[in-house]
Protein backbone atom coordinates (compact mmCIF):
# COMPACT_ATOMS: atom_id res chain seq x y z
CA UNK A 1 0.00 0.00 0.00
CA UNK A 2 1.53 3.27 -1.09
CA UNK A 3 0.96 6.24 1.13
CA UNK A 4 -0.28 9.50 -0.29
CA UNK A 5 1.63 12.74 0.04
CA UNK A 6 -0.98 13.94 2.51
CA UNK A 7 -0.44 10.89 4.70
CA UNK A 8 3.31 11.38 4.57
CA UNK A 9 2.90 15.01 5.62
CA UNK A 10 0.66 13.95 8.46
CA UNK A 11 3.21 11.37 9.65
CA UNK A 12 5.91 14.02 9.59
CA UNK A 13 3.68 16.31 11.64
CA UNK A 14 3.00 13.50 14.13
CA UNK A 15 6.73 13.03 14.62
CA UNK A 16 7.10 16.62 15.75
CA UNK A 17 5.00 15.90 18.84
CA UNK A 18 7.22 16.13 21.87
CA UNK A 19 8.39 13.24 24.03
CA UNK A 20 7.09 13.23 27.56
CA UNK A 21 9.65 12.73 30.33
CA UNK A 22 9.19 12.09 34.03
CA UNK A 23 10.88 14.46 36.46
CA UNK A 24 14.24 13.51 38.01
CA UNK A 25 12.50 12.81 41.29
CA UNK A 26 9.96 10.52 39.66
CA UNK A 27 12.74 8.68 37.83
CA UNK A 28 14.68 8.28 41.02
CA UNK A 29 11.61 6.94 42.75
CA UNK A 30 11.10 4.28 40.09
CA UNK A 31 14.77 3.27 40.09
CA UNK A 32 14.43 2.66 43.80
CA UNK A 33 11.38 0.53 43.45
CA UNK A 34 13.11 -1.52 40.75
CA UNK A 35 16.17 -2.03 42.96
CA UNK A 36 14.06 -2.99 45.94
CA UNK A 37 11.52 -5.13 44.13
CA UNK A 38 11.70 -8.75 45.16
CA UNK A 39 11.58 -11.22 42.32
CA UNK A 40 10.93 -14.47 44.29
CA UNK A 41 7.57 -15.35 45.84
CA UNK A 42 6.25 -13.44 48.82
CA UNK A 43 6.73 -14.47 52.39
CA UNK A 44 3.64 -15.15 54.51
CA UNK A 45 2.12 -11.99 55.94
CA UNK A 46 2.55 -13.10 59.54
CA UNK A 47 6.32 -13.37 59.33
CA UNK A 48 6.48 -10.08 57.51
CA UNK A 49 4.56 -8.15 60.14
CA UNK A 50 6.40 -9.70 63.08
CA UNK A 51 9.68 -8.90 61.36
CA UNK A 52 8.54 -5.33 60.91
CA UNK A 53 7.65 -5.12 64.60
CA UNK A 54 11.04 -6.48 65.53
CA UNK A 55 12.76 -4.02 63.23
CA UNK A 56 10.79 -1.15 64.74
CA UNK A 57 11.88 -2.20 68.21
CA UNK A 58 15.49 -2.40 67.10
CA UNK A 59 15.34 1.02 65.49
CA UNK A 60 13.96 2.54 68.67
CA UNK A 61 16.69 0.85 70.72
CA UNK A 62 19.45 1.77 68.29
CA UNK A 63 18.44 5.32 67.58
CA UNK A 64 19.22 6.44 71.11
CA UNK A 65 22.68 4.90 70.83
CA UNK A 66 23.20 6.37 67.38
CA UNK A 67 22.08 9.77 68.55
CA UNK A 68 24.79 9.79 71.17
CA UNK A 69 27.54 8.62 68.79
CA UNK A 70 26.50 11.15 66.22
CA UNK A 71 26.73 13.94 68.69
CA UNK A 72 30.24 12.90 69.56
CA UNK A 73 31.28 12.56 65.96
CA UNK A 74 29.82 15.82 64.84
CA UNK A 75 32.84 18.09 65.41
CA UNK A 76 35.10 15.82 63.40
CA UNK A 77 32.90 16.16 60.35
CA UNK A 78 32.91 19.90 60.38
CA UNK A 79 36.44 19.86 59.06
CA UNK A 80 37.79 17.66 56.30
CA UNK A 81 39.04 14.46 57.80
CA UNK A 82 42.80 14.06 57.88
CA UNK A 83 44.33 12.16 55.00
CA UNK A 84 45.47 9.28 57.13
CA UNK A 85 41.88 8.40 57.91
CA UNK A 86 40.89 5.27 55.95
CA UNK A 87 37.91 4.03 57.92
CA UNK A 88 35.17 2.76 55.61
CA UNK A 89 32.16 5.07 55.44
CA UNK A 90 28.87 3.57 56.53
CA UNK A 91 25.42 3.67 55.03
CA UNK A 92 22.74 5.81 56.64
CA UNK A 93 19.04 6.58 56.16
CA UNK A 94 17.90 9.14 53.66
CA UNK A 95 15.20 11.16 55.40
CA UNK A 96 12.46 13.35 54.01
CA UNK A 97 11.86 16.94 55.11
CA UNK A 98 9.44 15.76 57.81
CA UNK A 99 12.04 13.36 59.22
CA UNK A 100 10.43 10.19 57.86
CA UNK A 101 12.79 7.65 56.34
CA UNK A 102 12.72 7.62 52.55
CA UNK A 103 15.43 4.99 51.92
CA UNK A 104 16.59 2.96 54.85
CA UNK A 105 20.39 2.80 54.86
CA UNK A 106 20.21 4.02 51.30
CA UNK A 107 23.07 6.52 51.32
CA UNK A 108 26.78 5.89 51.87
CA UNK A 109 29.00 8.67 53.09
CA UNK A 110 29.16 11.11 55.97
CA UNK A 111 25.79 11.64 57.59
CA UNK A 112 24.75 15.26 57.64
CA UNK A 113 27.42 16.19 55.07
CA UNK A 114 27.48 14.27 51.83
CA UNK A 115 26.77 10.83 50.46
CA UNK A 116 25.81 8.94 47.34
CA UNK A 117 22.84 6.69 46.75
CA UNK A 118 23.94 3.15 47.54
CA UNK A 119 20.88 1.01 47.59
CA UNK A 120 20.56 -2.61 46.62
CA UNK A 121 23.31 -2.87 44.02
CA UNK A 122 26.16 -3.87 46.33
CA UNK A 123 29.69 -2.49 46.22
CA UNK A 124 31.23 -0.94 43.14
CA UNK A 125 33.09 -3.45 40.98
CA UNK A 126 36.37 -2.48 39.31
CA UNK A 127 36.02 -1.42 35.67
CA UNK A 128 32.25 -1.92 35.78
CA UNK A 129 30.09 0.98 34.54
CA UNK A 130 26.74 -0.39 35.58
CA UNK A 131 26.42 0.66 39.18
CA UNK A 132 27.62 4.20 38.55
CA UNK A 133 25.59 4.67 35.38
CA UNK A 134 22.93 6.56 37.28
CA UNK A 135 24.30 8.02 40.49
CA UNK A 136 22.85 10.48 42.98
CA UNK A 137 24.74 12.78 45.33
CA UNK A 138 22.97 14.11 48.40
CA UNK A 139 24.50 17.06 50.23
CA UNK A 140 23.57 18.68 53.54
CA UNK A 141 24.58 22.21 54.49
CA UNK A 142 23.66 25.77 53.66
CA UNK A 143 21.63 25.61 50.41
CA UNK A 144 22.93 29.01 49.33
CA UNK A 145 26.46 27.64 49.28
CA UNK A 146 25.46 24.43 47.51
CA UNK A 147 22.73 24.83 44.91
CA UNK A 148 24.08 25.80 41.50
CA UNK A 149 27.64 25.07 42.62
CA UNK A 150 29.89 22.37 41.18
CA UNK A 151 30.57 19.21 43.11
CA UNK A 152 33.85 17.59 42.12
CA UNK A 153 34.72 14.14 43.43
CA UNK A 154 38.25 12.78 43.09
CA UNK A 155 38.99 9.19 44.08
CA UNK A 156 42.38 8.08 45.43
CA UNK A 157 43.50 4.47 45.86
CA UNK A 158 44.79 3.65 49.34
CA UNK A 159 47.70 1.42 48.30
CA UNK A 160 48.77 2.68 44.89
CA UNK A 161 47.94 6.37 45.25
CA UNK A 162 46.33 6.23 41.83
CA UNK A 163 43.66 8.90 41.41
CA UNK A 164 40.99 9.90 38.91
CA UNK A 165 37.99 12.20 38.68
CA UNK A 166 34.99 10.14 39.67
CA UNK A 167 32.44 12.83 38.91
CA UNK A 168 31.90 16.50 38.34
CA UNK A 169 28.32 17.76 38.40
CA UNK A 170 26.18 20.75 39.29
CA UNK A 171 24.08 20.64 42.43
CA UNK A 172 20.31 21.14 42.27
CA UNK A 173 17.94 21.87 45.17
CA UNK A 174 17.23 18.99 47.55
CA UNK A 175 14.63 16.36 46.68
CA UNK A 176 14.00 15.04 50.17
CA UNK A 177 15.52 16.11 53.46
CA UNK A 178 18.90 16.95 51.93
CA UNK A 179 19.81 20.50 50.97
CA UNK A 180 21.14 19.78 47.49
CA UNK A 181 21.44 16.83 45.14
CA UNK A 182 22.72 15.92 41.72
CA UNK A 183 21.85 13.17 39.30
CA UNK A 184 24.96 12.10 37.43
CA UNK A 185 27.12 9.21 36.17
CA UNK A 186 30.26 8.02 37.92
CA UNK A 187 33.36 7.00 36.01
CA UNK A 188 34.22 3.36 36.76
CA UNK A 189 36.87 2.60 39.37
CA UNK A 190 39.94 1.28 37.51
CA UNK A 191 40.94 -1.22 40.19
CA UNK A 192 39.80 -3.01 43.32
CA UNK A 193 40.68 -2.04 46.88
CA UNK A 194 40.05 0.82 49.27
CA UNK A 195 39.36 4.16 47.66
CA UNK A 196 38.88 7.56 49.23
CA UNK A 197 36.53 9.95 47.48
CA UNK A 198 37.40 13.56 48.20
CA UNK A 199 34.39 15.76 47.62
CA UNK A 200 35.05 19.40 46.77
CA UNK A 201 32.15 21.83 46.41
CA UNK A 202 32.65 25.22 44.84
CA UNK A 203 36.42 24.64 45.03
CA UNK A 204 36.28 24.07 48.79
CA UNK A 205 37.04 20.64 50.33
CA UNK A 206 33.76 19.41 51.77
CA UNK A 207 34.14 15.83 53.02
CA UNK A 208 35.81 12.50 52.24
CA UNK A 209 34.14 9.15 51.82
CA UNK A 210 36.05 5.85 52.02
CA UNK A 211 34.69 2.81 50.21
CA UNK A 212 35.75 -0.66 49.17
CA UNK A 213 35.71 -1.55 45.48
CA UNK A 214 35.35 -5.24 44.61
CA UNK A 215 37.67 -7.04 42.14
CA UNK A 216 36.64 -6.83 38.50
CA UNK A 217 34.74 -9.48 36.66
CA UNK A 218 36.58 -12.11 34.65
CA UNK A 219 36.77 -10.64 31.19
CA UNK A 220 38.54 -10.52 27.87
CA UNK A 221 38.09 -7.93 25.13
CA UNK A 222 35.03 -9.75 23.81
CA UNK A 223 33.34 -11.38 26.77
CA UNK A 224 32.76 -10.99 30.46
CA UNK A 225 31.80 -13.55 33.09
CA UNK A 226 29.69 -11.87 35.75
CA UNK A 227 31.72 -13.23 38.64
CA UNK A 228 34.79 -11.96 40.48
CA UNK A 229 37.96 -13.99 40.20
CA UNK A 230 38.00 -14.05 43.99
CA UNK A 231 34.65 -15.87 44.10
CA UNK A 232 35.81 -18.48 41.63
CA UNK A 233 36.77 -21.02 44.24
CA UNK A 234 37.48 -24.66 43.64
CA UNK A 235 34.46 -26.76 42.79
CA UNK A 236 32.19 -23.80 42.18
CA UNK A 237 28.91 -25.01 40.74
CA UNK A 238 26.60 -22.04 40.60
CA UNK A 239 25.20 -20.46 37.49
CA UNK A 240 27.41 -17.77 36.05
CA UNK A 241 26.22 -15.39 33.35
CA UNK A 242 28.39 -14.66 30.38
CA UNK A 243 27.96 -11.48 28.35
CA UNK A 244 29.37 -11.35 24.86
CA UNK A 245 29.74 -8.18 22.83
CA UNK A 246 27.60 -8.11 19.69
CA UNK A 247 24.48 -9.91 18.49
CA UNK A 248 25.10 -13.67 18.48
CA UNK A 249 22.85 -16.15 16.69
CA UNK A 250 24.07 -19.30 18.50
CA UNK A 251 21.51 -20.70 20.92
CA UNK A 252 24.23 -22.70 22.65
CA UNK A 253 27.96 -22.11 22.89
CA UNK A 254 30.74 -23.98 24.66
CA UNK A 255 33.00 -22.60 27.34
CA UNK A 256 36.30 -24.50 27.42
CA UNK A 257 38.38 -24.56 30.59
CA UNK A 258 41.95 -25.81 30.33
CA UNK A 259 43.87 -26.56 33.49
CA UNK A 260 47.25 -25.04 32.70
CA UNK A 261 49.14 -27.04 35.28
CA UNK A 262 48.14 -30.35 33.69
CA UNK A 263 47.80 -30.25 29.91
CA UNK A 264 45.56 -33.32 29.86
CA UNK A 265 42.82 -31.81 32.02
CA UNK A 266 40.25 -29.94 29.99
CA UNK A 267 36.56 -29.32 30.77
CA UNK A 268 33.73 -28.14 28.53
CA UNK A 269 30.55 -26.39 29.67
CA UNK A 270 27.44 -25.73 27.59
CA UNK A 271 26.11 -22.16 27.80
CA UNK A 272 22.60 -21.24 26.63
CA UNK A 273 21.45 -17.95 25.22
CA UNK A 274 19.24 -16.13 27.71
CA UNK A 275 19.05 -12.52 26.56
CA UNK A 276 19.90 -9.97 23.94
CA UNK A 277 19.97 -6.29 24.78
CA UNK A 278 21.49 -2.92 24.06
CA UNK A 279 23.60 -1.06 26.59
CA UNK A 280 23.10 2.62 27.38
CA UNK A 281 25.87 3.39 24.90
CA UNK A 282 24.01 1.49 22.18
CA UNK A 283 26.24 -1.58 22.19
CA UNK A 284 24.64 -4.96 21.50
CA UNK A 285 25.18 -7.60 24.15
CA UNK A 286 24.19 -11.26 24.05
CA UNK A 287 23.89 -12.98 27.38
CA UNK A 288 24.42 -16.71 27.93
CA UNK A 289 23.90 -18.61 31.15
CA UNK A 290 25.47 -21.85 32.33
CA UNK A 291 27.29 -23.62 35.10
CA UNK A 292 31.02 -23.72 35.33
CA UNK A 293 32.97 -25.98 37.68
CA UNK A 294 36.73 -25.56 37.98
CA UNK A 295 37.63 -28.59 40.07
CA UNK A 296 41.29 -27.96 40.83
CA UNK A 297 43.27 -25.19 42.46
CA UNK A 298 45.64 -23.36 40.16
CA UNK A 299 45.79 -21.62 36.82
CA UNK A 300 43.05 -22.11 34.26
CA UNK A 301 42.47 -20.78 30.78
CA UNK A 302 38.84 -20.05 29.83
CA UNK A 303 38.07 -19.92 26.11
CA UNK A 304 34.85 -18.60 24.59
CA UNK A 305 34.40 -18.33 20.80
CA UNK A 306 38.15 -18.25 20.23
CA UNK A 307 38.85 -15.58 22.84
CA UNK A 308 40.66 -16.53 26.08
CA UNK A 309 41.37 -15.30 29.57
CA UNK A 310 43.50 -16.79 32.35
CA UNK A 311 42.20 -17.14 35.89
CA UNK A 312 43.54 -18.53 39.15
CA UNK A 313 41.41 -20.74 41.37
CA UNK A 314 42.54 -20.36 44.96
CA UNK B 1 23.70 -9.59 35.79
CA UNK B 2 20.77 -10.01 38.13
CA UNK B 3 17.25 -9.25 37.03
CA UNK B 4 16.84 -6.03 39.00
CA UNK B 5 20.03 -4.65 37.47
CA UNK B 6 18.94 -5.56 33.98
CA UNK B 7 15.54 -3.91 34.39
CA UNK B 8 17.19 -0.84 35.88
CA UNK B 9 19.41 -0.64 32.84
CA UNK B 10 16.40 -0.97 30.58
CA UNK B 11 14.69 1.75 32.58
CA UNK B 12 17.65 4.05 32.00
CA UNK B 13 17.64 3.28 28.29
CA UNK B 14 13.92 3.37 27.67
CA UNK B 15 12.07 5.33 30.35
CA UNK B 16 11.49 8.25 28.02
CA UNK B 17 9.87 6.09 25.35
CA UNK B 18 7.72 4.23 27.86
CA UNK B 19 6.62 7.47 29.58
CA UNK B 20 5.85 9.12 26.23
CA UNK B 21 3.86 6.14 25.06
CA UNK B 22 1.81 6.05 28.26
CA UNK B 23 1.26 9.81 28.27
CA UNK B 24 -0.13 9.80 24.72
CA UNK B 25 -2.00 6.55 25.22
CA UNK B 26 -3.79 7.76 28.35
CA UNK B 27 -3.86 11.47 27.53
CA UNK B 28 -2.50 12.41 30.95
CA UNK B 29 0.85 13.47 32.34
CA UNK B 30 0.23 11.47 35.51
CA UNK B 31 1.92 8.34 34.30
CA UNK B 32 4.52 7.80 37.00
CA UNK B 33 2.58 4.96 38.64
CA UNK B 34 1.93 3.28 35.31
CA UNK B 35 5.58 3.56 34.28
CA UNK B 36 6.65 2.07 37.59
CA UNK B 37 4.11 -0.72 37.42
CA UNK B 38 5.17 -1.55 33.87
CA UNK B 39 8.83 -1.94 34.81
CA UNK B 40 8.01 -3.97 37.91
CA UNK B 41 5.80 -6.23 35.79
CA UNK B 42 8.65 -6.60 33.32
CA UNK B 43 10.96 -7.55 36.19
CA UNK B 44 8.54 -10.19 37.43
CA UNK B 45 7.92 -11.70 34.02
CA UNK B 46 11.46 -11.45 32.70
CA UNK B 47 11.58 -15.22 32.27
CA UNK B 48 8.97 -14.86 29.56
CA UNK B 49 11.00 -12.32 27.61
CA UNK B 50 12.07 -13.72 24.25
CA UNK B 51 15.65 -12.83 23.47
CA UNK B 52 14.77 -12.19 19.82
CA UNK B 53 12.36 -9.35 20.64
CA UNK B 54 13.84 -5.96 21.48
CA UNK B 55 13.49 -4.93 25.13
CA UNK B 56 11.85 -1.66 24.07
CA UNK B 57 8.99 -3.21 22.09
CA UNK B 58 8.46 -5.73 24.87
CA UNK B 59 8.33 -2.95 27.47
CA UNK B 60 5.88 -0.91 25.38
CA UNK B 61 3.61 -3.96 25.03
CA UNK B 62 3.67 -4.40 28.81
CA UNK B 63 3.02 -0.69 29.37
CA UNK B 64 0.04 -0.79 27.03
CA UNK B 65 -1.47 -3.79 28.82
CA UNK B 66 -0.86 -2.13 32.17
CA UNK B 67 -2.67 1.01 31.06
CA UNK B 68 -5.60 -1.01 29.69
CA UNK B 69 -5.87 -2.98 32.96
CA UNK B 70 -5.85 0.24 34.93
CA UNK B 71 -8.58 1.77 32.78
CA UNK B 72 -10.64 -1.39 33.25
CA UNK B 73 -10.23 -1.15 37.03
CA UNK B 74 -11.31 2.47 36.99
CA UNK B 75 -14.37 1.67 34.93
CA UNK B 76 -15.31 -1.01 37.47
CA UNK B 77 -14.95 1.51 40.26
CA UNK B 78 -17.79 3.52 38.78
CA UNK B 79 -20.12 0.83 40.09
CA UNK B 80 -18.88 1.13 43.64
CA UNK B 81 -20.83 3.16 46.20
CA UNK B 82 -19.91 6.84 46.42
CA UNK B 83 -18.13 6.45 49.71
CA UNK B 84 -15.34 4.50 48.07
CA UNK B 85 -14.88 7.05 45.38
CA UNK B 86 -14.40 9.90 47.79
CA UNK B 87 -10.99 8.55 48.61
CA UNK B 88 -9.90 8.98 45.06
CA UNK B 89 -9.07 12.57 44.31
CA UNK B 90 -9.38 13.59 40.71
CA UNK B 91 -6.32 15.70 40.06
CA UNK B 92 -5.13 14.23 36.82
CA UNK B 93 -2.92 16.50 34.87
CA UNK B 94 -3.72 16.57 31.20
CA UNK B 95 -0.86 15.93 28.84
CA UNK B 96 -1.46 19.13 26.87
CA UNK B 97 -0.86 21.10 30.05
CA UNK B 98 2.55 19.53 30.48
CA UNK B 99 3.94 19.74 26.97
CA UNK B 100 4.81 22.74 24.94
CA UNK B 101 2.64 22.50 21.83
CA UNK B 102 2.23 24.87 18.97
CA UNK B 103 -1.28 25.62 17.71
CA UNK B 104 -1.09 23.06 14.88
CA UNK B 105 0.23 20.40 17.22
CA UNK B 106 -2.58 21.10 19.67
CA UNK B 107 -5.20 20.64 16.95
CA UNK B 108 -3.52 17.44 15.86
CA UNK B 109 -3.37 16.16 19.41
CA UNK B 110 -7.05 17.00 19.97
CA UNK B 111 -7.95 14.93 16.93
CA UNK B 112 -5.76 12.00 18.08
CA UNK B 113 -7.67 11.94 21.34
CA UNK B 114 -10.96 11.54 19.44
CA UNK B 115 -9.76 8.46 17.52
CA UNK B 116 -10.94 5.00 18.49
CA UNK B 117 -8.40 2.92 20.33
CA UNK B 118 -7.03 0.81 17.49
CA UNK B 119 -6.49 3.94 15.39
CA UNK B 120 -4.86 5.71 18.31
CA UNK B 121 -2.57 2.71 18.85
CA UNK B 122 -1.10 2.87 15.36
CA UNK B 123 -0.98 6.65 15.23
CA UNK B 124 1.03 6.74 18.47
CA UNK B 125 3.32 3.82 17.62
CA UNK B 126 3.89 4.35 13.90
CA UNK B 127 3.53 8.13 13.93
CA UNK B 128 4.60 9.81 17.14
CA UNK B 129 7.01 7.11 18.30
CA UNK B 130 8.32 6.13 14.86
CA UNK B 131 8.22 2.37 15.35
CA UNK B 132 8.42 0.28 12.16
CA UNK B 133 5.44 -1.78 10.96
CA UNK B 134 7.22 -4.91 12.17
CA UNK B 135 7.84 -3.48 15.64
CA UNK B 136 4.27 -2.19 15.87
CA UNK B 137 2.93 -5.59 14.86
CA UNK B 138 5.03 -7.13 17.62
CA UNK B 139 3.72 -4.71 20.24
CA UNK B 140 0.06 -5.01 19.30
CA UNK B 141 0.13 -8.68 18.36
CA UNK B 142 -1.35 -7.86 14.94
CA UNK B 143 -0.15 -8.90 11.48
CA UNK B 144 1.95 -6.31 9.69
CA UNK B 145 -0.76 -6.06 7.09
CA UNK B 146 -3.32 -5.16 9.73
CA UNK B 147 -0.94 -2.51 11.08
CA UNK B 148 -0.59 -0.94 7.64
CA UNK B 149 -4.31 -1.03 6.83
CA UNK B 150 -5.24 0.39 10.21
CA UNK B 151 -2.66 3.14 9.90
CA UNK B 152 -4.03 4.05 6.47
CA UNK B 153 -7.55 4.34 7.87
CA UNK B 154 -6.42 6.14 11.00
CA UNK B 155 -4.56 8.78 9.02
CA UNK B 156 -7.59 9.32 6.80
CA UNK B 157 -9.81 9.73 9.84
CA UNK B 158 -7.31 12.10 11.41
CA UNK B 159 -7.19 14.22 8.24
CA UNK B 160 -10.99 14.34 8.06
CA UNK B 161 -11.11 15.47 11.64
CA UNK B 162 -8.60 18.23 11.02
CA UNK B 163 -10.44 19.42 7.92
CA UNK B 164 -13.81 19.40 9.68
CA UNK B 165 -12.51 21.40 12.56
CA UNK B 166 -11.83 23.98 9.87
CA UNK B 167 -8.48 24.88 11.28
CA UNK B 168 -6.34 21.92 10.37
CA UNK B 169 -6.01 22.63 6.66
CA UNK B 170 -3.12 24.91 7.36
CA UNK B 171 -0.29 22.50 7.15
CA UNK B 172 -1.74 19.95 4.75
Amino acid sequence: MKRSKQDEALLVQLRTLQDYELSAKQQEHIIHSIRNAKVPTRKPLLIKSSLAALAALLIVALSSVLWVTREQEQPRHLAVEPDNEWKLSQRFDLKDKDGSVVYEKGVRGIEGKVGYLDNGLGDFVARDRKKGAKAFWYVWGNPDQLVGKTLKATAIHKDTGESFILDESELSPGLYGEDAHSLTSFEPFPSEGIWKINVVIDDRPYASIVIEVQPGYIQSGKFIFLINERDLSEGLTKEVQLEITGKRKEQEITVTAQFLEDAGHELKFPYNKTLEYKTGEGMDITEYTGKITLDRKGKWKLTVLGDSVEVVVK
Amino acid sequence: MDKNELIERWFQDHHKSVSSFLAYFTGTADVEDLVQESFIKALKSLDRFQGNASPLTWLIAIARNTAIDEARKRRLKKWLPDTFLKNEPSREKLLEQSLVMQEEQKELYDEIKKLKQSYRDVVILRGIMEFSSAETSGILGWSENKVNVTLFRALRKLREGLENSGKGGGFL
